[in-house]
C-alpha cells in the first residue's frame, strides 16, 4: 500500500493581502453599517475559500512518479525532469515541481497535465561547481488559480545523485593520438569522418559502410574507408597538464566531450584511476563522473 | 484566433469599475483618472512606456498633496475614494510584473466597495456581481502574461462563475450568521465634511454640496407605525440657541440649566396625550438621544449604566458618548400641550449678532409690519415661498452668508432655511431657536420598525408664540415634497427605494396619470418595484436586531453570549463546509469506478447480486461461469471498456 499523500497549504503574501483586504472590508461594513459592503466582503471571503480548496484539489489529482536525473555541466543551464501522473478525467492545471539539491531549491514553470496521462515538468538548474550532488526532496506545488495559496505535496528521495561535470573549457589542443591496440575496430563501424578511398567488399566488413551508389551504378560492392578512424586513440592524462587542478579538469572535460561527440576512442588517466580506451555513451559518462568527483592533486 | 493583451483587459476592467464613482468625486479627479487610464491603454497598444517611473512617482505625490489640500484629510470617504481612483489610474501606467497586475485586480474589489458605500441602489447589486466576476476572471488569467487568446478569458470567466456558484452557500450563511458588530475604531475616523448627518452646529454657508449617507442612525418602534407619514415624524436631537446670522451653534456647556435627570419627567403635559417609543440608536460616538418631537421623558437604556441628563429645551443626553448600540424608551407629547418648566427662560432666545446688512434690516421692517406674531411668521414664510429653491448643491456663500442667501443665491437645504428663518424671527423680537435632528424615516415591514438614516438628518425652527414653543419648518414651505416624502425625495436616481406607504402612494399617484397600455406598463413596473424593494430593503436592513430576534428563539439573549455563539457558528459553518466539500468532491469516482458501479447495477437487474464479501472482479468471474446467454453482450461491452482504459493508460 502506498503511503497516503500529505498535502499542505498556506496563503502566500498575495493571499494574506487579499484576506487583509476582506477583513478591512468587514470593518468598513461595520463602520458604515452597510450590508452591501458586508455582502461583498463575504463574497470575497467565500471565493477565497473556494480558491483554497481548488488549489488543494489540483495537487490531490496528481502524483509524483520519479525524477529523471540527467547530468549537467558546471555553470550551464540543464533541465531536470520530474514525471507527474494525472489519473483523473480532468485536466490538472498549474502544477509546478521543485527539487532540493544540496539544500538549494529549483522550481519549474507551471504546466497543465492532461487527463489520464503523465507529463514532465522541466526544472532548469545551474550549479557553479563540479561534483556529486544529493537530490534530497521533490515537491509538487501549485498556486493555481489565483496565486493566493501555496499548496504542496512533498516527497523525500532516497540516494538520488546528480553529477555536475566540470565545465568543458580549455584552449589546449588535443594530445597526439596513438595507434589503437584494437585493430579490428575498423569493422565495428567506428572511425573518423573524413572519407579517403574505396576498397572491395569482403565478408565481415561493416554493411553500413558499403557505398550503395556505386552498387546501383555498376553492381560492385565497394566499402568506404575513412581516415583517422578507429585505428587511433587519444590518451587523456591529468598528469601531463600543468595548470591548476580545476582548469585541468575543465580541459579534460572539454576533450572528453569533443571526442565523444565525434565518436572517437579515448582513454582517461586520472591519478589513481584509469579508464581503458573506448567510446560510446557509457564510457563518456563514466569518465565524466570520474572528473566530476575527482578529489586528488594534479601532480 | 483573436488575442488580447492582459494589461488591456485589466485597464478596461478598472475603467468599468470606476464609472459609478465618477459623480462621487470632484470632476478634476475623475477626469484625470480616466485620462490616465486612456493613456495607459494607448501605452499597452504601443507596447512601450510613455512615462518614466519617476514622473509617475512625482504625479502620485502631487495628487496626494492636491487631495490633502482639497479635503484636508485623507481618511474621509470622498478623499480616500479620490486617492484610490488616481492611484489605480497611475498604477495602470506601470504594469510590469505579476505583482502589479495582482494589485490592479485586487484594487478592483476596493472600487466596488467604494461604490457600495456611496450608493446602495438595487442596480449596484448586479454591478457588484459583474465586477467581482470580471476581477476574479482576471486573477485567473493574470498568471499568463502578454498576449492571451480570447478563448482563455472565456474559460477563466466560466471558471470564476463556477467558483462563485460553489461559494454561494458559505456566502449566504455568512450573511445571516456573521455578527453585525459595531466597529470600535469608527469613532477615530474624522468627521465627514459635507456628508449628511447629525452635527451640533449649523454652517450651511461653508458647504457647497452635501452627500447623502445611507448609514443607519436609529430604529424606532411605536404604535401604529404604518399610519405615520414622514411629515409627522420629527425626531428631536439637539437645540442650537446661538445665532450667528445664517450659522447657528450650541450654547457653551454650563450656561444651560443642567439638572440631573431622575425617573420623573421635567415636563408636565397639559393633556395626557403622549406617544411611547422604543428606540435603538446606533453607536454615534456622541451624547444625543433622539425621540419624536416633543420628548418629555426618556428612560435609561435597559442594559447600559449610562446616565441620562436633561439639558432643557426637550433635549436629553447621555453623560458619556455612546460607543455601542443603545436601546431606550422615550415618551413624547404633541408640542402644544407641553408646559415650560420654570428653569427655562426666554431672554437668551432673543440674542442676536450685530446685523450690518441694510438689506436685511429693510426686509425685517417690511415683514414685521403686522399685528400679531402669527402674522409676522406667515409673512416671513411667504417670503420664502417665493423664489427660493431646495437643493443639495447650493454652492459656497461668500460675503455675509445670510445676505447672500436671502437675496442672491436663494437656494439651499434645510439648514439654510432653518438658520435664516430663526434669525429673522429674533430680529422681529420673537424668541426662536434651531432644532436639529431627523425627519421622516422608512417603515420596514420585516423588522416592524421605522428606519432612520443619516440622510434623514434635518433642521427646523421653533418659535415661542402664545405661551408655547411651536415648530415651524421653513423647508416645508420651499419644498413640501422634501418633508412629505422624507429623504426619499432627494434620490430621484433611485426610484422606488424605501418609500413609506404614504410616500409611495403619493409618488405613484403622481406618476400614473397616463392611460391604457402605458398605465398597465407603469403598474407592472411598480409591482415589480414593490417586490424587489421588499427583499432588497430586507437585505439592506438585516442586522443585529434581526439576529437577536431569531437567536432569542433559541434562548440566547445576552450580548456576549450572542457574539460568541454567532462567531462559533461562522467557524463551524466554514470548517464543516470545507470538510464536506473535500469528502464529497475529491472522492469523486474516476471513470473506471463509475463504470464498475453502473455495470454492477445492470447485472443486478439481470438477477446477479454481489455478495457483501465479494470483490468486484470475483463477482465478475462468478457471473462469467453462470450459463446464461443474456449477460454475454453486457460482459463483452464491459470488456471493450476495460480494453480502452488499458490502452489509454499505456499511452
Amino acid at each position: 500500500m502506498k503511503k497516503k499523500k500529505r498535502i499542505y497549504i498556506i496563503p502566500n503574501r498575495y493571499g494574506m493581502t487579499y484576506y487583509l483586504g476582506v477583513i478591512s472590508m468587514i470593518m468598513i461594513g461595520a463602520t458604515y453599517a452597510n450590508n452591501l459592503v458586508f455582502l461583498l466582503a463575504f463574497t470575497l471571503f467565500s471565493l477565497g475559500i473556494m480558491i483554497m480548496i481548488q488549489t488543494n484539489e489540483q495537487l490531490k489529482k496528481v502524483s509524483f512518479e520519479k525524477v529523471i536525473l540527467t547530468h549537467g555541466y558546471a555553470n550551464e543551464i540543464f533541465l531536470l525532469k520530474v514525471l507527474v501522473k494525472n489519473e483523473t478525467d480532468n485536466v490538472v492545471s498549474g502544477i509546478q515541481a521543485r527539487v532540493t539539491i544540496e539544500k538549494k531549491n529549483f522550481s519549474s514553470e507551471a504546466a497543465d497535465i492532461q487527463p489520464q496521462s503523465s507529463g514532465y515538468l522541466e526544472i532548469p538548474v545551474t550549479w557553479p561547481r563540479r561534483g556529486q550532488l544529493n537530490v534530497s526532496h521533490v515537491r509538487l506545488f501549485s498556486i493555481w488559480p489565483a496565486g493566493f495559496f501555496y499548496s504542496w505535496a512533498p516527497t523525500k528521495l532516497q540516494n538520488e545523485n546528480l553529477f555536475i561535470y566540470p565545465s568543458p573549457k580549455g584552449t589546449r589542443s588535443l594530445p597526439e593520438p596513438v595507434a589503437a591496440r584494437n585493430l579490428n575496430s575498423d569493422s565495428t563501424g567506428k572511425g573518423g569522418e573524413d572519407f579517403s578511398q574505396h576498397k572491395v567488399y569482403v565478408n565481415g566488413d561493416n554493411l553500413k559502410r558499403i557505398d550503395w551508389k556505386i552498387y546501383a551504378r555498376n553492381r560492385l560492392l565497394q566499402t568506404k574507408i575513412f581516415e583517422d578512424g578507429a585505428s587511433v586513440e587519444y590518451p587523456l592524462k591529468l598528469k601531463v597538464l600543468e595548470n591548476e587542478n580545476e582548469v585541468n579538469l575543465s580541459q579534460l572535460s572539454s576533450w572528453v566531450k569533443k571526442l565523444s561527440e565525434e565518436g572517437k576512442v579515448f582513454s582517461l588517466s586520472l591519478n589513481g584511476a584509469h579508464f581503458e580506451a573506448s567510446s560510446g555513451s557509457e564510457h563518456f559518462h563514466k569518465c565524466m563522473r570520474a572528473l566530476a568527483t575527482y578529489q586528488g592533486k594534479a601532480s | 484566433m483573436i488575442f488580447a493583451h492582459i494589461d488591456f483587459i485589466l485597464i478596461l476592467n478598472m475603467i468599468f469599475l470606476t464609472l459609478p464613482l465618477i459623480s462621487e468625486v470632484p470632476f478634476w479627479s475623475s477626469s484625470t483618472a480616466l485620462l490616465i487610464s486612456v493613456l495607459a491603454l494607448f501605452q499597452v497598444a504601443r507596447k512601450r512606456n510613455l512615462l518614466p517611473t519617476f514622473i509617475i512617482q512625482i504625479f502620485s505625490v502631487f495628487f496626494l498633496g492636491l487631495i490633502l489640500v482639497t479635503f484636508k484629510s485623507l481618511f474621509s470617504q470622498e478623499a480616500s475614494t479620490t486617492f484610490l481612483l488616481l492611484l489605480g489610474a497611475l498604477k495602470s501606467l506601470e504594469l510590469k510584473t505579476t505583482r502589479d497586475r495582482l494589485v490592479m485586480a485586487m484594487l478592483g474589489y476596493y472600487l466596488i466597495m467604494l461604490s457600495l458605500i456611496f450608493s446602495q441602489s438595487i442596480l449596484l447589486i448586479a454591478y457588484m456581481l459583474i465586477g467581482v466576476l470580471t476581477s476574479t476572471t482576471l486573477l485567473y488569467v493574470i498568471h499568463n502574461p502578454g498576449q492571451i487568446e480570447i478563448k482563455t478569458f472565456g474559460k477563466s470567466f466560466a471558471g470564476s462563475l463556477k467558483l462563485f456558484a460553489y461559494s454561494l452557500p458559505i456566502l449566504i450563511l455568512l450573511f445571516f450568521v456573521f455578527p453585525r458588530f459595531t466597529n470600535p475604531l469608527a469613532r477615530f475616523l474624522p468627521e465627514n465634511h459635507g456628508v449628511s448627518g447629525f452635527s451640533d452646529q449649523l454652517s450651511p454657508g461653508d458647504l457647497s454640496k452635501i452627500v447623502l449617507s445611507d448609514k443607519v442612525a436609529f430604529r424606532a418602534t411605536l404604535e401604529n407605525m404604518g399610519s405615520y407619514s414622514p411629515k409627522d415624524l420629527y425626531w428631536r436631537g439637539g437645540v442650537l440657541g446661538v445665532s450667528n446670522g445664517l450659522n447657528w451653534e450650541r450654547k457653551a456647556i454650563g450656561s444651560a440649566p443642567y439638572e440631573s435627570f431622575s425617573d420623573s419627567s421635567p415636563y408636565r403635559t397639559v393633556r395626557p396625550e403622549s406617544i411611547e417609543q422604543e428606540i435603538t440608536l446606533e453607536a454615534n460616538y456622541d451624547k444625543w438621544l433622539f425621540a419624536l418631537d416633543f420628548p418629555i421623558k426618556i428612560e435609561p437604556p435597559e442594559s447600559s449604566t449610562a446616565r441620562i441628563r436633561f439639558r432643557g429645551a426637550g433635549i436629553f443626553e447621555t453623560k458619556s458618548p455612546l460607543l455601542s448600540r443603545t436601546r431606550y424608551r422615550a415618551t413624547s407629547a404633541t408640542q402644544l400641550n407641553v408646559k415650560l418648566p420654570k428653569t427655562e427662560t426666554l431672554e437668551e432666545y432673543l440674542e442676536l449678532p450685530k446685523i450690518q446688512s441694510q438689506k436685511i434690516k429693510a426686509l425685517v421692517e417690511k415683514l414685521s409690519a403686522a399685528k400679531t406674531d402669527q402674522e409676522k411668521i406667515q409673512k416671513t414664510l411667504n417670503f420664502f415661498r417665493k423664489g427660493f429653491r431646495y437643493t443639495l448643491e447650493p454652492g459656497t456663500l461668500y460675503g455675509d452668508p445670510l445676505e447672500t442667501f436671502l437675496f442672491v443665491s436663494k437656494k439651499g437645504f434645510c439648514e439654510h432655511f432653518a438658520g435664516s428663518f430663526s434669525t429673522l424671527m429674533r430680529m422681529m423680537n420673537i424668541p426662536s431657536r434651531v432644532v436639529i435632528g431627523f425627519q421622516g424615516g422608512a417603515f420596514n415591514n420585516y423588522g416592524n420598525f421605522i428606519l432612520v438614516r443619516e440622510k434623514d438628518a434635518h433642521a427646523w425652527s421653533e418659535v415661542f408664540v402664545d405661551g408655547v414653543w411651536q415648530r415651524i419648518d421653513p423647508t416645508e414651505v420651499v419644498s413640501p415634497e422634501r418633508i412629505l416624502l422624507g429623504s426619499q425625495f432627494l434620490e430621484e436616481a433611485e426610484p422606488g427605494l424605501f418609500y413609506t406607504d404614504i410616500g409611495s402612494q403619493i409618488l405613484q399617484g403622481a406618476q400614473i396619470k397616463q392611460t391604457g397600455i402605458y398605465k398597465m406598463f407603469q403598474m407592472a413596473l411598480l409591482r415589480w418595484d414593490a417586490i424587489t424593494n421588499s427583499w432588497y430593503s430586507f437585505l439592506l436592513s438585516y442586522d443585529l436586531e434581526f439576529q437577536k430576534r431569531w437567536l432569542a428563539e433559541f434562548g440566547i439573549e445576552k450580548n456576549q453570549k450572542l457574539f460568541l455563539f454567532l462567531f462559533a457558528l461562522v467557524g463551524v459553518v466554514i470548517f464543516g463546509f470545507i470538510i464536506a466539500f473535500q469528502k464529497g468532491r475529491f472522492k469523486k469516482s474516476s471513470r473506471l469506478s463509475k463504470m464498475n458501479s453502473q455495470f454492477q447495477k445492470r447485472l443486478e437487474k439481470l438477477g446477479f447480486m454481489r455478495e457483501p464479501t465479494e470483490g468486484h472482479f470475483d463477482f465478475l468471474k462468478r457471473v462469467q461461469t453462470e450459463p446464461r446467454q443474456d449477460v454475454l453482450p453486457l460482459l463483452r461491452q464491459y470488456e471493450d471498456f476495460l480494453l480502452e482504459v488499458y490502452m489509454r493508460s499505456r499511452n
